[in-house]
């Protein structure tokens, strides 16, 4: 059974969004998000369906449509995997009981696996690249991490990460002080389209010469945020396009900049970005001149597997089953703070 | 007469999270306010330092976060919750911190009018910014007998 | 034969076990308010070694807090949804209470923040839809309280029981408002002015008809102190109001009205939590208020609040118009 064309479910609960996926191998069947990013805007930046109680609601009809959209019957499916942590608890364990629940049902092996291993092994999928080490920019709402990705499967390092806020909540309450719509990411990269990014000169956190000593891969993005406040608090007559393209600047110059001085310094000259930041229309277009600058090659999964979705975690499964991991056993629970450290549980 | 104390840095704001820290107790719950940039993040980094926690970061996004050190820590963020008043207290129920509150150390932020759903005793510690830049006022207010013999 | 794998996560314990018409033929638990998620997997595995041919899934909907609760659900709708095979929730409550012979009892389970859920049961039914209050409530009623505090947990055999009467729940049971219901949207709730007492009144005529308020009425009350009314607003009409008195430390709700057209909308829900509130503001030891016998629509509503039924007043309303008399503890 054990072999490259494994069938793999996957499955994620760890923030806000239910999402199933399926690959065989590398190949990507399905990959549906029950997303209530529509909600969101409605009810001006609160999510109402971030509750645990949403995802037991959605979780039947998320597997059933990605069954449905990879033809196939649950019992075409080989393996499972759940993402079991770190996210939040709750979400977390709806996740896994539904995983375990399908896994027991069928008698079919079941991997635990860490989020952001996941988001990076969503570059494994449509791809026939062989596995190699790699850098790795996670950018999102909850994550600002630079990794060393030696083997998706048992090999990955934190190198840096941040140390107060990630990247994606600043853009979100930058994004409110300064009343744009939410989600804030694509808000401020459309309103920073008009205006100048060099208009302000905000912090780029950890960046002096201080910082690099014990903090050369990490980012705080607190201090921006604060400076922004501030800026906007002194200058009433602001101009909302030249706030937001140089906050923006800020945000992704930093990100970059340790991103690939990463990869030129460990020597492993490939860059992958994931996470929902990496939607961002600046960020990957200073990612791809600055990569090419520095001889880097750079990869960025399509959007739908860039943000939290259940492929990537099905992609991990798939890669562990291939590599013949033992799968995680019953009682791994979820894990809300679980480190990098551990790619399956 | 509530106290009052005033930290210069983030590094001052660590220490006086610490000295907080020592002194709390499993089934403690403490509520930070303030706006943002304020160092409510900060606060809690220092009291994550006196249980033996580290690479506390914000959970705004995750809303809330279990770290395991001395004892454990629940780290809450309900400022994507803040907004809806309805909404708000079914999604903070949802939750369902009272499951760890008596067995951890849990610390709100933005958990004002919700936190107190879960128990009338807790530390309310209002952040606000000072003259300086780097200046932070902080506020004490002690709900329940429990806190009288807090000394910071 | 049929074989039901009956799962139940809704207390601290996590049960499992298989039933076949009636007939227990496994069951295990364990019991740690937050490890459901690493032992129900195990128990499962246990079980299904035990029985391998499962026709059905039984699983408590709670009431209980929600982490273990959830843990339960989504195991069992996904195993189910594997095996090709129907599942079927029911209220642990119910489970509890088929294994009590006495005539009249409450069954409380954990609600934590010193409350717990519980539901009250007469000659073998549950006479009330499950609600949540203080434990010391539950005392001041003369009947005997059965559950986790004795002891008591939902057993595999009592949830197969209850599956096989036939009062099946699809979704989880949230008691604690607002857990069940948002709050209407578009609708403005504030204190009543001066100007608000005309449509009210008329608005008190089309509800109550002859047993209205008349307007002075309305207006000494309005004006009297130790009082507080509230208004529901709607595209800027009064289509609900409350009001409340402060009786020497105990609260008395006064009235609680919603336009017809607007029931069932959570309007008379959130007005009585914001009555709720004033009267802990007031440190009022206890919330009361008086319901019609036939008032059927209304019964649910206080008792998920924690009201408990105290006493009855005959010809309270006017000759044969009984009053049901429920009080919550505040304290």
């Amino acid at each position: 059974m054990i072999n490259s064309h494994a069938v793999v479910l996957g499955i994620e609960t760890s923030c806000d969004e239910t999402a199933v996926g399926i690959v065989r191998g590398r190949n990507l069947l399905a990959n549906v998000i029950s997303s209530s990013v529509d909600e969101h805007a409605r009810f001006g930046g609160v999510v109402p369906e971030i509750a645990s109680r949403a995802h037991l609601e959605a979780m039947p009809g998320v597997i059933a449509q990605a069954l449905l959209d990879a033809k196939l019957n649950i019992s075409d499916i080989d393996a499972f995997a759940v993402t079991a942590g770190p996210g939040l608890i709750g979400a977390l364990l709806v996740g896994t009981s539904s995983a375990s629940g399908l896994a027991l049902a069928l008698g079919k092996p079941l991997y635990g696996v860490n989020h952001l291993s996941a988001h990076i092994a969503v570059d494994t999928l449509e791809s026939d690249q062989k596995l190699q080490p790699t850098i790795a920019l996670l950018v999102s709402g909850g994550h600002s991490s630079i990794l060393q990705v030696n083997d998706l499967t048992n090999d990955v390092i934190t190198l840096g990460r941040t140390i107060d806020d990630a990247a994606g909540e600043a853009f979100d309450k930058i994004a409110r002080i300064l009343e744009l719509s939410f989600p804030g990411g694509p808000a401020i990269d459309l309103a920073a389209r008009s205006g100048n990014p060099t208009a302000i000169d905000f912090p780029r956190g950890l960046s002096l010469n201080k910082d690099l000593v014990e903090h050369k891969y990490d980012f705080s993005f607190s201090g921006l945020k604060t400076a922004v406040s501030r800026y906007l608090q002194a200058t009433p007559k602001f101009v909302r396009a030249d706030v937001a393209a140089s906050f923006q600047e800020a945000v992704v110059d930093v990100l970059l900049t340790k991103a690939i001085a990463a990869a030129v310094e460990t020597g492993i000259d490939r860059l992958v970005i994931a996470g929902g930041v990496a939607a961002n229309s600046r960020l990957r277009e200073l990612a791809e001149s600055r990569a090419a600058k520095s001889g880097i090659q750079l990869r960025i999964p399509p959007m739908g597997l860039c943000t939290d979705n259940g492929a990537m975690v099905a992609a991990l499964g798939a890669l562990a089953v291939q590599a013949g991991i033992s799968p995680s056993g019953l009682g791994f629970g979820a894990n809300s703070s679980s480190g990098i450290e551990r790619p399956i549980f | 007469m509530n106290q009052v104390v005033e930290v210069d840095s983030i590094e001052a704001m660590h220490k006086f999270g610490t000295a907080l820290g020592e002194q709390l107790r499993i089934g403690d719950l403490i509520l930070l306010s303030g706006p943002l940039g304020a160092g409510k993040t900060a606060l809690t980094q220092g009291i994550g330092i006196s249980l033996g926690i580290s690479g506390i970061t914000s959970p705004t996004f995750v809303i809330s976060r279990i770290h395991q050190g001395k004892v454990r820590l629940i780290h809450v963020d309900a400022y994507r919750m803040q907004e809806n008043q309805g909404d708000s207290t079914a999604l903070f129920d949802d939750l369902d911190l009272e499951s760890y509150l008596e067995t951890s150390v849990t610390v709100v932020e933005w958990g004002e009018g919700l936190a107190t759903r879960i128990s009338d005793s807790f530390l309310e510690l209002k952040l606000s910014f000072g003259i300086g830049e780097s200046e932070r006022i902080i506020e004490v207010i002690k709900h329940g007998a429990r806190w009288d013999v807090l000394v910071l | 034969m049929n074989h039901s794998l009956v799962i139940d996560t809704s207390t601290n314990r996590t049960l499992v076990g298989i039933v076949s018409e009636g007939t227990l033929l496994f069951e295990a638990h364990h019991d740690d308010a937050l490890g459901h998620g690493e032992a129900l997997p195990k128990l499962v595995q246990q079980a299904l070694a035990n029985t391998v041919q499962i026709d059905s899934v039984i699983v408590g909907m709670g009431p209980g807090p929600f982490t273990g609760l959830r843990v339960g659900i989504s195991f069992a709708q996904s195993f189910a949804f594997a095996r090709g095979i129907p599942w079927v929730g029911v209220c642990g409550l119910d489970a509890i209470a088929s294994q009590i012979s006495d005539s009249e009892f409450f069954v409380a389970v954990d609600a934590r923040r010193k409350e717990v859920f519980f539901a009250r049961y007469k000659t073998g039914e549950r006479i009330a839809e499950p609600g949540v209050c203080q434990p010391s409530q539950l005392a001041k009623v003369e009947i005997p309280t059965y559950g986790e505090a004795t002891g008591e947990f939902p057993s595999a055999l009592g949830l197969a029981k209850i599956a096989e009467r036939g009062a099946h729940y699809l979704a989880p049971i949230y008691v604690r408002r607002p857990d069940a219901y948002p709050p209407p949207a578009g609708v403005k709730f504030r204190p009543m002015l001066q100007l608000d007492l005309v449509p009210a009144f008329a608005l008190e005529k089309s509800v109550y008809k002859s047993d209205a308020w008349t307007m002075a009425q309305f207006k000494e009350e309005f004006a009297a102190k130790e009082r507080t009314y509230l208004v529901a607003e709607f595209g800027g009409s009064v289509i609900g109001y409350s009001g409340a008195v402060n009786l020497a430390g105990t609260c008395d709700v006064l009235t609680l009205t919603v336009a017809q057209e607007h029931r069932q909308k959570g309007i008379g829900r959130e007005m009585l939590r914001r009555l709720i509130d004033w009267a802990r503001t007031q440190k009022c030891e206890a919330i009361m208020l008086e319901v019609r016998v036939a008032n059927e629509e209304a019964m649910p509503l206080y008792e998920s609040f924690g009201f408990i039924e105290i006493s009855r007043r005959s010809d309270y309303y006017g000759p044969g118009k009984t009053a049901i008399v429920m009080r919550k503890e505040l304290q």
